[in-house]
C-alpha cells in the first residue's frame, strides 16, 4: 500500500512541476466562476451541467498525462514496481485523485459563495445528499472522462493528430448522444461504444433532487465505462510495451 | 534463472535479434559489445520484460527485481534528491533507510554536493551518476547497465566498478552493455559481442594477457556450486562450463572436486 502511494505521490508531484494542469484547470475554474455568476440556480441541474463540462476537462487531463512521464524513467519504475499492471493501476489511481481535485473545484467554489452569501446561491437551501449525489455524479463523469483520454495512448497510437482527433470525436459524440439517439433511434446500434455521460447526466437535468437509485445506476454505468476503457489501455500497453 | 528461446526482434523489417538463446544463470556478470545500435539495448530490455520479441519467449524462474541504469537519464524537474527519495519509497524502504542510502552512495560518487540542484541542470555525467544511485539503493536480483560509465569522471568510474564487484559478491546477476574494455575485464565473466544480430562468445580483454581456460564439470551425486564460483558457471546439457585464467585454474579445479563436480575436460580459449 505504502508502495502505491508512493507511486501517486510521485506522479502527483510532477504533475504538479509540468504546467499540464494549468490550462485545463484553469478553464475550470473559469467556467465553473461564470456559471455560478448568476444565483439562485438549481442544485441538481447546476452539478449536472458542471459534470458535462468535468467530463471534457478531465479528457484533457488524461490525454495530456499520457506523456508526464519519460519512457526511460517510467521503465525504471516498471522494473522497480516488478508488475506493468501494478504501475498503470497506480497512475489510473493517480488520475482518479486528479478527478477529485476537479470535483472540489466544481463544487467547492458554488459551496463557499453560497456561504459567502448567505444560502442564497442555490434555488433551495442545499443538503447532504445534494453533496453526496453531485460528487457522485461528478466523479463517474470525470473518471469517465479521465480514462477516455487515456484510451488512445501515445503507444497505442503513435500518431497523435489521429489519437486526439479521435478522442475529440468520442467526447463529442459522448455529449450529443442522449439528443442524437432521440432524433435518430438507429443511431442508437452505433453510439452504444461511446460512454453514455449525455444520457445519465439528462437524467438529472430537470429533478430538485437526487433520485438515489438512477444515480446508482448512472454512476454504475459510466463507472462500468470507465473501467472498460481502462482494463482495454492497460492491456494493449502490456501487449505492445515499449 | 532466465532463459532466452529463439528470440527475434524485427524494427520495420529490420532484424536486431535474430534467434537469440541462451540462459543467464544468478550472479553471472556478462557484457554484451558491439556497434552503435546492433541490438545491445534491446536484448537488455527484451531480457527485462520491457520489449516484446517479434517471436520467441523469454521465461524466468521466478519474478525477479531488475534495477536499470539507462544510457540517458531523462531530464526532470525533481531535484535528484527528492528523486531518489520517491524511488528508494518505491522500493519499499524506510524513509530512514533511503536518506541514509542517499547520503551514503552520494558520498560514494561524489555527488553530495548535486542532490539539491534540480535534475534538469544537471550535466550529462551527473545524471548518469542518478541513474546509478537509484539502482543501488536497495539490491537487485538483476541490473542492467547500458553504457553505464557514459560521461563520469575517473574516480566515479573506480568507485562504480568497486560497488559492482559487491553485488556481484552478494550474487546479483548483471547484464551490461557496454564499450570499454577495461570496464568489461574488470566487472564481467562473459562477453557476447554482437553480429548481424546474432551473438558470439569472446575473449575479455585480460584474455589478450594471459592464458584462459575453459573447464568442464560433470555433476556428481550430491555436489553443490562451490561459493567461490557462484556466478561464474555456465550450465550447459550433462554439467557446466566454467571460464577462468591460469593462475587461479587449481585453486578452482581444487574448490570444484571437492564440491563434488568431476573435471571431464579443459581447454584453452582457442579449443586446444
Amino acid at each position: 500500500m505504502k508502495m502505491v502511494c508512493d507511486v501517486i505521490r510521485y506522479q502527483y508531484k510532477q504533475y504538479m512541476f509540468s504546467a499540464k494542469w494549468v490550462m485545463p484547470f484553469v478553464l475550470l475554474i473559469a467556467f465553473v466562476a461564470s456559471f455560478y455568476s448568476i444565483s439562485p440556480v438549481e442544485i441538481v441541474n447546476s452539478f449536472a451541467i458542471t459534470s458535462l463540462v468535468l467530463f471534457g476537462v478531465m479528457t484533457w487531463v488524461g490525454v495530456t498525462t499520457q506523456e508526464l512521464e519519460p519512457e526511460v524513467s517510467e521503465q525504471i519504475l516498471i522494473l522497480r514496481l516488478k508488475s506493468e499492471r501494478k504501475y498503470y493501476i497506480c497512475h489510473i489511481l493517480f488520475l482518479a485523485v486528479l478527478c477529485v481535485i476537479g470535483i472540489f473545484v466544481s463544487m467547492g467554489i458554488p459551496l463557499v459563495k453560497n456561504l459567502l452569501v448567505s444560502g442564497t446561491m442555490f434555488s433551495r437551501k442545499i443538503e447532504m445528499l445534494d453533496v453526496i449525489g453531485g460528487f457522485a455524479l461528478l466523479f463517474a463523469c470525470a473518471f469517465t472522462g479521465a480514462m477516455l483520454g487515456e484510451l488512445f495512448h501515445v503507444r497505442v497510437i503513435k500518431e497523435r493528430t489521429i489519437a486526439v482527433g479521435a478522442t475529440f470525436f468520442v467526447v463529442v459524440f459522448a455529449i450529443v448522444r442522449s439528443g442524437l439517439v432521440e432524433k435518430y433511434p438507429m443511431s442508437r446500434f452505433l453510439v452504444w461504444v461511446v460512454p453514455p455521460v449525455s444520457d445519465v447526466v439528462s437524467w438529472f437535468s430537470n429533478g430538485s433532487r437526487f433520485d438515489m437509485g438512477k444515480l446508482l445506476v448512472g454512476f454504475t454505468l459510466l463507472m462500468l465505462y470507465a473501467i472498460i476503457m481502462a482494463v482495454i489501455k492497460v492491456e494493449l500497453l502490456r501487449l505492445k510495451k515499449f | 534463472m532466465i532463459t532466452l528461446n529463439n528470440v527475434v526482434k524485427k524494427y520495420n523489417q529490420k532484424v536486431v535479434l535474430n534467434d537469440i538463446s541462451f540462459a543467464i544463470e544468478p550472479g553471472q556478470s556478462i557484457a554484451f559489445t558491439g556497434h552503435n545500435g546492433c541490438g545491445k539495448s534491446t536484448l537488455l530490455k527484451v531480457v527485462a520484460g520491457l520489449i516484446q520479441p517479434t517471436s520467441g519467449k523469454v521465461e524466468y524462474e521466478q519474478p525477479f527485481l531488475f534495477h536499470y541504469v539507462p544510457e540517458h537519464f531523462p531530464k526532470m524537474n525533481f531535484t535528484a534528491e527528492e528523486y531518489l527519495l520517491f524511488q528508494g519509497g518505491m522500493d519499499g524502504l524506510t524513509e530512514g533507510m533511503v536518506k541514509e542510502q542517499i547520503d551514503c552512495l552520494s558520498e560514494d560518487f561524489f555527488f553530495e554536493n548535486m542532490l539539491h540542484t534540480k535534475m534538469k541542470h544537471l550535466s550529462k555525467g551527473s545524471l548518469q551518476k542518478v541513474g546509478v544511485i537509484q539502482a543501488l539503493l536497495k539490491e537487485p536480483d538483476v541490473l542492467l547497465l547500458d553504457e553505464p560509465l557514459s560521461g563520469q569522471d575517473v574516480a566515479s568510474q573506480q568507485v562504480f566498478i568497486d560497488k559492482m564487484n559487491a553485488l556481484r559478491q552478494n550474487g546479483v546477476t548483471i547484464l551490461m552493455s557496454c564499450h570499454e574494455p577495461y570496464l568489461i575485464d574488470a566487472i564481467t565473466d562473459w562477453t557476447y559481442r554482437f553480429e548481424n544480430g546474432k551473438l558470439t562468445a569472446v575473449k575479455n580483454e585480460k584474455s589478450l594477457e594471459e592464458k584462459w581456460f575453459v573447464l568442464f564439470f560433470e555433476k556428481g551425486l550430491g555436489a553443490v556450486v562451490p561459493e567461490k564460483c557462484k556466478g561464474h558457471l555456465q550450465f550447459v546439457e550433462g554439467g557446466c562450463k566454467l571460464r577462468c585464467s591460469e593462475r587461479y585454474s587449481n585453486e578452482i579445479i581444487v574448490e570444484m572436486l571437492n564440491a563434488g563436480w568431476n573435471l571431464r575436460g579443459m581447454w584453452n580459449e582457442d579449443g586446444v
